[in-house]
């Protein structure tokens, strides 16, 4: 599955605890989580398939966890949270609507103008110029909307035309949250590049705390004596402040990194939480303690593909359980690609 | 000693009738809601298999162990856990497992088939807290690569783990000390004049007492009957 | 139950008509019974001649019981199966 982006809008009254309420639940159930504007959640599916179902499924068991709390949502899935979002302003309360891919420019192209973020000003003018739906602002020159338009309307004409970057990202923080160390003997050992990465994880998980977040991505820098700076990244799910499970995450990155090349003579590390999000006490919702666990057990998947090669880490499926041909009845698919 | 099956299994019936489906038991409420069960008698004998520790089945042809190493995957599948089944004879059979209860989306198959592989994955699998149990399914000694002796390096890697680890043997480990459970069948089912089945016996190795869990797979082994533990049996008098 | 993803060759050792034993990698497994036999004949009409295979369900004199097939296109026999 490529990208999926299930917007949740909520119907009814939005209160702050409404809000609230349901981007804790959100959170509590899938990985990514953005904010779009209030009551409007987007959920980045990517990579969520093999796990979580489809998106449709997705969708179906938010809608059907928010109704037990009587909280009425539509979900719009589609590959970009622009369109996701319109689709779910417009689909009915309790229902899910997907766009396939390719469907979105068709989509948006018969909608007025007025659903793309536009001044009022803006919109009246294009009107004047006799252009009044998503479709005929699409089809404006890029170059001709920035020069005669602005910025702003070069970014709404992007989303228009489905080429807006389209990702759900956590928030930066809005001050740098960061942790270094370095020592004076190099370390060329893993297990205890592991615990001097600790002690910096833990002035990191302090930092974090302070300010009540969660880091949703890490970026660490290796220092070497013997090499260039060795540079991991890695996206932390799910976001946390634990010293503990932020160790876990980068020992990962360290052994997934391609080529297995060798740690060299590690002098110093700087770790800095590049995205965040607010911490709230997080449901256990239906999917949230399984996704953290099955993001392990795909990061196993991917290590040991990565280690002993494709064909190596599978999952079957039964596909015909009464042929009479013992290799017709199941089918093995790669669990990593 | 074999038994003419029909006669053994007529006697039980007769007193106690056969269940399919022996509820787990724990030692007590913390241990439980860390343990998980296969659903058969062998949960008596063992305690629930408890993340963490690691234990052997062990056991030579047609006896029972994979039957039983399957209904472990689905218990530790039961409150959303996943497995890890290392396959170095590359023999798993998905249809079986989906027989025995098993979600096959939750189970990841390595097809290790190195003695180094196996351990590779094992480890990985043990040092992850993704899974709930790592299975390594030696697989039989004509297609075997490692001996269960060969695991020793990884042993002290499922201590204090995530998962429990299931290793699924034909011959016992000679070196290395772990609780192994010893398979053996009892006595083969016939029907119409041919083989339909057989009943096996499960009974943990150095348990002082002596006990035995013996369970019938009937129609080929789609289908498993527990017969249950002598100490059931008795209770039910 | 073991469901092999290759299926292991094996020579099977006939006296008077009857199977008496097979061989698997270096181990002979000496025939207890045939269990079950029958045939597969799928896509016949395809090119290569589609899947012909007998099948045999056997029990051995160690205690096993597994299943081979043999391909009627070349005559080769596997071993595909063990019960457990």
């Amino acid at each position: 599955m490529g990208r999926a982006v299930a917007v949740v809008h909520l119907r009814s009254e939005v209160s702050d605890a409404r809000h609230a309420r349901v981007l804790e639940t959100l959170t509590g159930l899938l990985p990514r989580v953005g904010v779009e504007g209030r009551g409007v959640f987007a959920c980045d599916l990517r990579g969520t398939e093999r796990l979580l179902g489809s998106p449709e499924r997705v969708g179906a068991r938010i809608v059907a966890v928010l109704e037990r709390v009587r909280i009425p949502v539509a979900v719009g899935i589609a590959e970009r949270p622009f369109a996701a979002r319109v689709l779910a302003e417009r689909a009915p309360v309790g229902e899910v609507s997907r766009l396939r891919p390719g469907e979105e420019r068709m989509f948006l192209s018969r909608l007025p103008v007025g659903v793309l973020p536009l001044e009022e000003e803006l919109r009246e003018e294009l009107g004047l110029l006799g252009i009044r739906t998503v479709g005929e602002f699409a089809d404006l020159e890029r170059g001709a909307v920035l020069d005669r338009f602005g910025r702003a309307a070069a970014a709404a004409h992007a989303l228009a035309r489905g080429e807006d970057a389209g990702e759900v990202r956590g928030a930066a923080p809005r001050r740098r949250i960061v942790a270094k160390r370095s020592w004076d003997a190099p370390i060329d050992r893993t297990d205890q590049l592991l615990f001097a990465l600790r002690a910096a994880l833990d002035d990191l998980g302090t930092e974090l705390r302070m300010d009540g977040l969660a880091a949703m991505r890490l970026e660490a820098r290796l220092e070497r004596e013997d090499a260039a700076v060795l540079r991991l990244e890695r996206l932390v799910l799910p976001p946390t402040a634990e010293p503990a499970a932020l160790l876990r995450s980068l020992r990962w990155a360290l052994e997934e990194r391609p080529g297995r090349e060798g740690l060299g003579l590690v002098t110093g590390v700087r770790i800095e939480a590049t995205e965040v999000e607010l911490v709230r006490g997080r449901q256990i919702g239906l999917f949230a303690a399984d996704a953290a666990r099955e993001e392990e057990a795909i990061a196993v998947a991917r290590y040991l593909r990565s280690r002993l090669g494709p064909g190596a880490v599978l999952r079957p499926r039964v596909t015909d359980p009464e042929s009479r041909v013992a290799e017709r009845e199941v089918e093995w698919e790669e669990a990593v690609s | 000693m074999a038994i003419a099956l029909t006669e053994a299994i007529s006697r039980l019936e007769g007193r106690f009738g056969a269940r399919t489906v022996v509820t787990a038991t724990a030692a007590d409420d913390r241990a439980r809601t860390r343990r998980f069960a296969t659903g058969t008698s062998f949960d008596r004998l063992s305690g629930g298999i408890e993340p963490g520790s690691a234990i052997a089945l062990a056991g030579e042809g047609t006896c029972g162990k994979g039957t039983i190493a399957l209904r472990a995957v689905a218990g530790a599948q039961q409150d959303g856990g996943m497995a890890l089944w290392v396959d170095p004879s590359c023999s798993f059979d998905p249809l079986a497992a989906q027989r025995a209860g098993v979600d096959l989306a939750r189970v990841l198959v390595v097809r290790a088939r190195t003695n180094e592989a196996v351990l590779v994955a094992a480890g990985a699998g043990l040092r992850s807290e993704g899974f709930r149990l790592v299975v390594v399914d030696l697989g039989p000694a004509f297609a075997a690569c490692a001996s269960i002796d060969d695991l020793a390096p990884v042993l002290p890697q499922a201590r204090g783990a995530t998962a429990a680890l299931l290793v699924v043997t034909d011959a016992p480990a000679r070196r290395l000390a772990l609780p192994t459970f010893r398979f053996e069948r009892v006595a083969w089912e016939q029907r119409h004049g041919r083989t339909s089945g057989w009943a096996f016996a499960v009974r943990k190795v150095g348990d002082a007492r002596d006990e035995r869990a013996v369970l019938h797979a009937s129609s080929l082994g789609r289908r498993i009957v527990d017969i249950g533990t002598r100490a059931a049996l008795r209770e039910a008098v | 139950m073991r469901l092999f993803a290759d299926p292991h060759p094996v020579r099977l050792e006939w006296e008077e008509g009857e199977l008496r034993s097979m061989r698997v990698a270096d181990r002979r497994w000496t025939v207890v019974e045939v269990v079950r036999r029958w045939r597969v004949e799928i896509e016949w009409w395809k090119k290569d001649g589609g899947i012909a295979r007998d099948h045999l369900t056997l029990r051995t004199a160690d205690g096993t019981l597994c299943e081979i097939f043999g391909d009627r296109h070349t005559g080769d026999w596997y071993l595909q199966r063990l019960l457990d």
